[in-house]
């Protein structure tokens, strides 16, 4: 009798160490957790500021055709629809590319359009510091007119495609109140003033020509 | 036996063992410390020579230019003169040139690369000056004798970015046959030199 006692106590407390390390394992945050990027939320118009750079999305529009406002002007055809957003950076760092800019739609990931001829927002040979602006394509398919997610898509501005611990801007767009355009112009990057990015100057010694220290 | 006697090698491993971690554990931070100090400040005062790998480095002029530069920004340009070591293969050394300072607020140390479209640009490049860091193959030196080469770095930056500003010259061994290889880059790794600008500078010549 007391021997039975005895086995059934071994055998629940193992029972209960067992259920005890699969709870630890379920609460243990995984890789995709751990590695995720932390995000700056914004609409379209706020500037937001990541730790490396500052992202302000100023326009966003849906278009059956891409042309390219240089370069010859190109027109590209989809099967589906073209979504161009503007967008105004700014490095704070180093000099990075927009190349793994994401954009979300419900649980669907859509990357960057990246045929765009140089000096696209997507290859521009940007400065730490210096704003500079420029739109940004992305050919998604036609259903997602349809999808209910549409109305919060989000525009996530990483730099690397995954795997980093990083503050970066995430622009939530709407896309639901958007007309499909025939045409949407794809023009250059450029560099802008300050002033036209709406960015703080930055703060200039006293005596700029004269001596430092 | 009592259970003292019984246990003792476990005990005395216990006695060993316990002290120990707990001494390793500043221990491990102390040697952090040390590892990840900043390094002490070994910037090379303007106009003075550096020496890296045979290769004698001196800044010899720098300009904080204003006009003519898009978007209101600013243009720090700089005249690089090295002198060459004798007797060795210059394309099995490469460098780099960045301008670095420490970032408005404390975000962190900025770094640019040389601009490439400050030709493009209007920038008014002198003549036998080569506009990237590099060795073998100089295109824009003519009579190249073998001896030194002057470089022209152009940078593109925030206005006010030149009086905090220095460059980081770098020089490394370079095995052009295993290019694109862990092994291309040989040679021991020595630390950038670090230049500081002429903060002393006369007013800007074209402002």
């Amino acid at each position: 009798m007391r021997r039975g006692v005895r086995r059934a106590a071994s055998i629940a407390a193992a029972a209960a160490l067992v259920a005890a390390a699969g709870a630890i394992v379920a609460a243990t945050p995984g890789d995709d957790q751990v590695f995720e990027v932390l995000r700056v939320d914004g609409a379209v118009g706020e500037r937001l500021v990541g730790r490396v750079q500052t992202a302000t999305v100023t326009g966003v529009e849906l278009a059956d055709t891409l042309r390219f406002g240089y370069a010859g002007g190109t027109v590209v055809e989809t099967e589906g629809v073209w979504l161009v957003a503007d967008i105004t950076v700014v490095d704070r760092i180093e000099s990075l590319s927009l190349t793994y800019v994401q954009l979300e739609i419900g649980d669907r990931v859509f990357n960057l359009y990246r045929g765009a001829p140089y000096p696209t927002a997507t290859s521009f040979e940007s400065q730490p510091g210096i704003p500079y602006a420029g739109p940004i394509a992305f050919e998604l398919p036609r259903e997602v007119l349809d999808d209910p997610a549409r109305r919060d898509a989000r525009l996530v501005v990483r730099y690397v495609p995954d795997g980093i611990v990083e503050t970066v801007p995430v622009v939530h767009l709407d896309l639901t109140d958007l007309e499909v355009e025939a045409r949407a112009d794809l023009d250059e990057a450029r560099t802008l003033t300050f002033d036209e990015a709406g960015e703080p100057a930055p703060v200039e010694p006293d005596d700029a020509a004269g001596s430092g220290s | 036996m009592s259970w003292w006697r019984r246990n003792r090698i476990a005990l005395i491993a216990l006695a060993v063992i316990v002290p120990l971690a707990f001494a390793i554990l500043p221990g491990v931070q102390i040697l952090d410390d040390r590892i990840y100090a900043p390094e002490a400040d070994h910037t090379i005062p303007f106009g003075e020579p550096a020496e890296a790998l045979g290769f004698t480095v001196t800044v010899e002029q720098t300009v904080d230019a204003r006009e003519g530069v898009p978007a209101d920004m600013s243009v720090v340009a700089m005249l690089v003169h090295v002198e060459l070591p004798q007797g060795v293969a210059l394309d099995d050394y490469q460098c780099t040139a960045v301008l670095t300072d420490d970032g408005p607020g404390g975000t962190g140390e900025r770094s640019w690369d040389v601009w490439r479209e400050a030709g493009a640009a209007g920038w008014p490049y002198q003549d036998d000056t080569e506009q990237f860091c590099h060795f073998g193959n100089l295109v824009d030196v003519e009579d190249f004798d073998g001896t030194s080469i002057d470089f022209e770095f152009v940078y593109y930056v925030p206005p006010g970015t030149y009086d905090q500003a220095t460059l980081e010259f770098a020089i490394s061994e370079f095995d052009i046959d295993a290019f694109g290889t862990d092994e291309a880059s040989s040679g021991p790794i020595i630390p950038p030199l670090r230049f500081a600008l002429d903060y002393d500078r006369p007013p800007d010549p074209n402002g």
